[in-house]
């Protein structure tokens, strides 16, 4: 049960670095092997190139693997908690815009696609985004986009890196960042320096009233059909009360609908600066080489100003809070308590209470309540929904026919304050990090991964070992911390429970 | 959440996931253009060896980490299972590894894995089933003969096969919340209808599933006659060879291969099968019955996918229905391969108002395939993609060795990959036309389409109009309750 659950889709991105192979080794194999591993570790240590551009661009290439490939990542620090109610999805919509080309990209005639782009823009400024227009401006509407599909150059961005071999080109978009990346031949490289930096210094909002409408669905699919969705949706909206982390990242409906292109492009200039972008690859690469090809192309980007963030902080929870959907599915429960993110000392005890709790086969709510009582289908434990702000360790359940929600949640707090009055065994506390150590090194195995933890780690703590730290600092957990985080958090006046009841 | 397509970070962070890499990196000597680094590349190949009772072995050495991975794969799935109950298969799969194995109990074998911070898992599926292990190098020999007694051994105790059991029901329950599963299973059942290959289990399955059927199954399939074991990381050859030896080596084989895969005789009637339930987007899955793996036309087979819709947003199905209408946030199209005869399909999901137009645009999409070959620059995008990222396949030592070991097992030819970037380059556009002309025939569609009340009125009224190339479809209306009831 370390997998976890679809509801809670955005993970923790304090993650995997280098030492976590030399500290996981020294805790669980032979003296042998852990010299072995630090040896290891060393070598793969000194192979990491950190450097900063003039321009304020940070960069981070480190060498492995075996055949002639990279993984590349671009990765902005923006997302839903710098998003105000009523333009709340904006960075989400724009990470989409992201792949509609550039001043060269997607178009045949970009002189005369501004041109109309700008008569675009002002109809869609006098109709509330373009969502009242009037006949007359319907009409001109549809004739502007008779020319611009002429001129438009369909998915030209992607198809350029298809070509090229591109695997897995995406994106995300989390509380804390937009993350762009994708895996590509070698001989792709200086390609992909081009297209990356192309696109955050000339992006062209080409196609976007389309665009609006595919988020639109995403939202129909992601939260709106989607009973785990929808209950996620509601228990952010409850469990905070002024902090953005109450909104979804996809945004609420009627914001989308009303972002323009021109919001876009004002959101743009005040978040995709070179400070706040961290570039980062991991594979065959040759740092002295590459940062030559790397500062020609984003070190073009120009500077901007400085960000400053004025976001609204969460009090304290003084109390329970409960809240129920009732919809057309089974039944469901997410119960959340509220904690602070790290690097407060009291963050990595917390991820090792839930892992003894309920990331295995063995933890007392996974026997308790999916073996012994059968109450739940399965059970599930995640932090988040981001880490820059302090935010909630949540178990998920689904609830087992012919079960209910409320005799679940009495079995959930029977072993929770259990596990209060007695605390963790050693033995509990040493295969709980264990475990977690494993987790880490499967994902450490992926280059993706790296690159992408490399870059958030950088731009949420200033560091890209930001991530090393917090696995040492997991790694000397002691059973103390556990009986004390559990003492001050896991205690119901700090917890938020949402539910689905089934309505039929 | 938010993610253009779909996220990565399930599959990342899944703990046995696949996926490793750095062997020992050739001293820098020079260095070669980018492109020469690629053109040059060769990747490297398992070892292989036998045992006397026919499973092979093959082996990658992988230093960077102190870990072990193996996998076991075992020909045989429900294709050659009994008719009912429906699920047997995958429930034998389950339990081997969660019903206790050897001389431990399930939960023995529980608290043992996590004390070892390792990993087994089991699985059985159509085709094939499987075993695998993920451990620390130092724990090896305590963690094989336990992934051999969840291969060989299983305990298959009633509580845990109970827990399955129960298990399995919530998640039939739970079916439809789901548009997407819930078209999907109708789309099967009516393309494959009552055949090995439709059957979907319900809850008098699950009721009807003993203990006594999962043991006489396991006797039956698991065997080691066109097996496959692939082990790879921080780990030498002798070792290996000495734990598969005393481990598989007296494992009994059937001697001889499974007979082959039953036939499809289904012959899945064209239309419209609407199932309402109330879902904000409607799901629409369409198609007809496929083709066999490896049909001589497979190169063409794989541009035209490129070209159609399995590219992404390279495709014309993206482009056209996604990029340019905006009427759907995925929209997937191709020929899919299976062992006995494949689905080619279109499956999207749009809101319940643009569900007639979705439909048409796509197989407009379609139609335009069939009438004319793709564009010269449509062929040396796609050719040039597909030898671009043929690299990719061969960058972590645990990927090259399951790879050869996929190919192997789904019988392909051992000079499958020296020779696929030569056949994709002959296909020509017109080889391209032909297979959408030979393999695909709009009139003959099952198009499954679940969604609510306004989308069955939309869809009516495109049905009406003698224009919409969907008019030829009747439309009728299927219940869907623990699985799709057929009229």
């Amino acid at each position: 049960m370390k997998n976890k659950g679809p509801q809670f889709a955005i993970q923790r991105c304090v993650g995997v670095a280098l030492s976590l192979v030399f500290a996981t080794v020294a805790a669980i194999v032979p003296p042998s092997l852990a010299d072995d591993s630090s040896s290891s570790l060393a070598t793969m240590v000194s192979k990491v190139h950190y450097e900063t551009l003039p321009n304020g661009v940070r960069v981070i290439l480190y060498n492995r693997g075996i055949a002639p490939v990279f993984s590349g990542a671009v990765v902005v620090r923006v997302g839903g908690s710098d998003e105000v109610v009523g333009q709340t999805g904006i960075s989400h919509l724009f990470e989409h815009m992201a792949f509609k080309g550039t001043r060269t990209i997607g178009t045949k005639d970009f002189g005369r696609e501004q041109r109309l782009l700008s008569r675009l823009e002002e109809l869609a400024l006098e109709s509330n985004a373009a969502q009242n227009l009037s006949p007359e401006q319907k009409e001109e509407w549809d004739e502007i986009h008779e020319d611009l599909k002429e001129i438009w150059v369909s998915d030209d961005f992607s198809r350029r890196y298809e070509k090229q071999g591109a695997v897995g080109q995406n994106a995300t978009t989390d509380k804390e960042f937009t993350k762009y990346f994708v895996d590509l031949p070698r001989s792709a490289f200086e390609f992909w320096c081009q297209m990356e930096s192309d696109r955050l210094i000339r992006p062209v909002m080409r196609q976007f009233y389309q665009e609006r409408d595919v988020v639109l669905e995403e939202r129909r699919m992601r939260s709106d059909d989607d009973p785990g969705g929808r209950l996620y949706e509601l228990l952010l909206g409850v469990a905070y009360q002024r902090h953005p982390y109450r909104a979804p990242v996809i945004g609420y409906e009627k914001d989308i609908r009303s972002l323009t292109a021109t919001k876009l492009e004002e959101f743009r200039k005040k978040y995709y600066v070179p400070s706040n972008i961290v570039v980062s690859v991991v594979g065959r690469v040759n740092p002295e080489e590459d940062m030559k090809v790397i500062a020609k192309y984003f070190g073009a980007m120009p500077k901007g100003p400085e960000i400053v963030r004025d976001i609204p902080v969460e009090a304290e929870p003084e109390g329970e809070r409960r809240a129920t959907i009732k919809m057309a599915a089974s039944p469901q429960v997410i119960v959340a308590y509220a904690k602070p993110n790290y690097p407060h000392p009291d963050d990595p005890p917390l991820s090792v209470a839930a892992e003894i709790l309920s990331g295995s086969k063995i933890s007392p709510l996974y026997v308790e309540l999916v073996r012994r009582r059968q109450l739940a289908a399965g059970i599930v434990n995640e932090e988040g929904p981001g880490n820059a702000y302090p935010n909630l360790l949540m178990f998920g359940a689904t609830v087992k026919a012919p079960h209910t929600t409320d005799q679940l949640l009495r079995a959930f707090d029977s072993v929770v304050d259990r596990f209060r009055r007695t605390g963790p065994t050693e033995a509990q506390l040493e295969i709980a990090k264990r475990a977690i150590g494993m987790s880490f090194l499967g994902h450490l195995q992926s280059s993706q991964a790296l690159a992408l933890d490399f870059a958030s780690s950088e731009l949420m703590y200033g560091s890209w070992k930001a991530s090393v730290e917090w696995y040492e600092k997991m790694s000397q957990v002691t059973v103390e911390d556990v009986k004390r985080v559990v003492d001050t958090y896991l205690v119901p006046d700090r917890r938020t429970i949402a539910t689905i009841e089934s309505n039929s | 959440m938010a993610t253009r397509i779909f996220s990565t970070f399930a599959a990342l962070l899944f703990v046995g996931s696949i996926g490793c890499s750095l062997g020992p990196l050739s001293g820098e000597r020079g260095s070669p253009s980018r492109a020469d680094e690629v053109a040059n590349f060769k990747p490297i190949q398992p070892e292989e060896w036998r045992l006397a009772n026919g499973l092979r072995v093959l082996y990658l050495k992988d230093d960077e980490l102190p870990l072990v991975r193996g996998r076991l794969f075992i020909r045989g799935g429900s294709l050659w299972g009994p008719a009912t109950p429906v699920g047997v298969v995958s429930a034998m799969g389950d339990q081997m590894r969660q019903g206790g194995a050897g001389s431990r109990s399930a939960d023995a074998l529980d608290q043992d894995l996590e004390e070892l911070a390792a990993t087994v898992t089991s699985s059985f599926s159509t085709e094939f089933g499987g075993v695998s292990f993920s451990a620390l190098s130092s724990d090896l020999d305590q963690v094989f003969p336990i992934f051999a007694d969840v291969a060989l051994r299983p305990r298959f105790e009633g509580d845990r096969l109970a827990l399955w059991k129960g298990q399995s029901l919530e998640s039939i329950r739970r079916r439809k919340e789901d548009p997407s599963t819930v078209a999907s299973i109708a789309f099967t059942q009516l393309l494959y209808g009552d055949s090995p290959y439709g059957r979907v289990s319900v809850e008098r399955d699950i009721g009807a599933i003993s203990r006594e059927g999962v043991v006489s199954l396991h006797q039956k399939l698991v065997k080691p006659d066109g097996g496959l074991l692939v082990v790879t990381g921080r780990v030498d050859r002798p070792v290996v060879e000495k734990l598969v030896e005393a481990h598989f080596g007296g494992w009994g084989a059937r001697g001889e291969l499974l007979p082959p895969a039953p036939p499809v005789t289904n012959q899945p009637k064209p239309g419209i099968y609407f199932i309402e339930l109330p879902f904000s987007q409607a799901a629409v899955q369409m198609g007809q019955l496929g083709v066999p793996r490896l049909t001589p036309d497979y190169p063409a087979i794989d541009m035209f996918n490129e070209v159609f819709g399995t590219s992404g947003f390279g495709s014309r199905l993206m482009q056209r229905v996604r990029t340019e209408l905006g009427l759907t946030y995925g929209v997937y199209g191709g020929i899919s391969p299976a062992v006995v005869k494949g689905v080619n399909y279109v499956f999207l999901q749009t809101k319940a108002d643009s569900v007639a137009p979705a439909i048409a645009e796509s197989i407009g999409v379609l139609s335009k395939m069939q009438s004319a070959p793709p564009t010269a620059v449509e062929m040396e995008e796609k050719t040039t993609a597909i030898e671009n990222s043929f690299v990719l396949n061969f960058d972590s030592i645990d990927d090259i060795a399951v790879r050869n070991a996929r190919l192997s097992l789904l019988d392909y030819p051992a000079d499958y990959d020296q020779t696929y970037l030569t056949k994709v380059q002959g296909v020509t556009p017109e080889g391209v036309q032909e297979v959408a002309q030979k393999r695909w025939d709009p009139s003959s569609f099952v198009i499954v389409v679940v969604g609510n009340k306004t989308a069955y009125e939309r869809l009516e009224k495109a049905l009406q109009d003698k224009n919409n190339p969907l008019s030829s479809f009747g439309l009728s209306k299927l219940r869907f309750e623990s699985a799709i009831v057929m009229q």
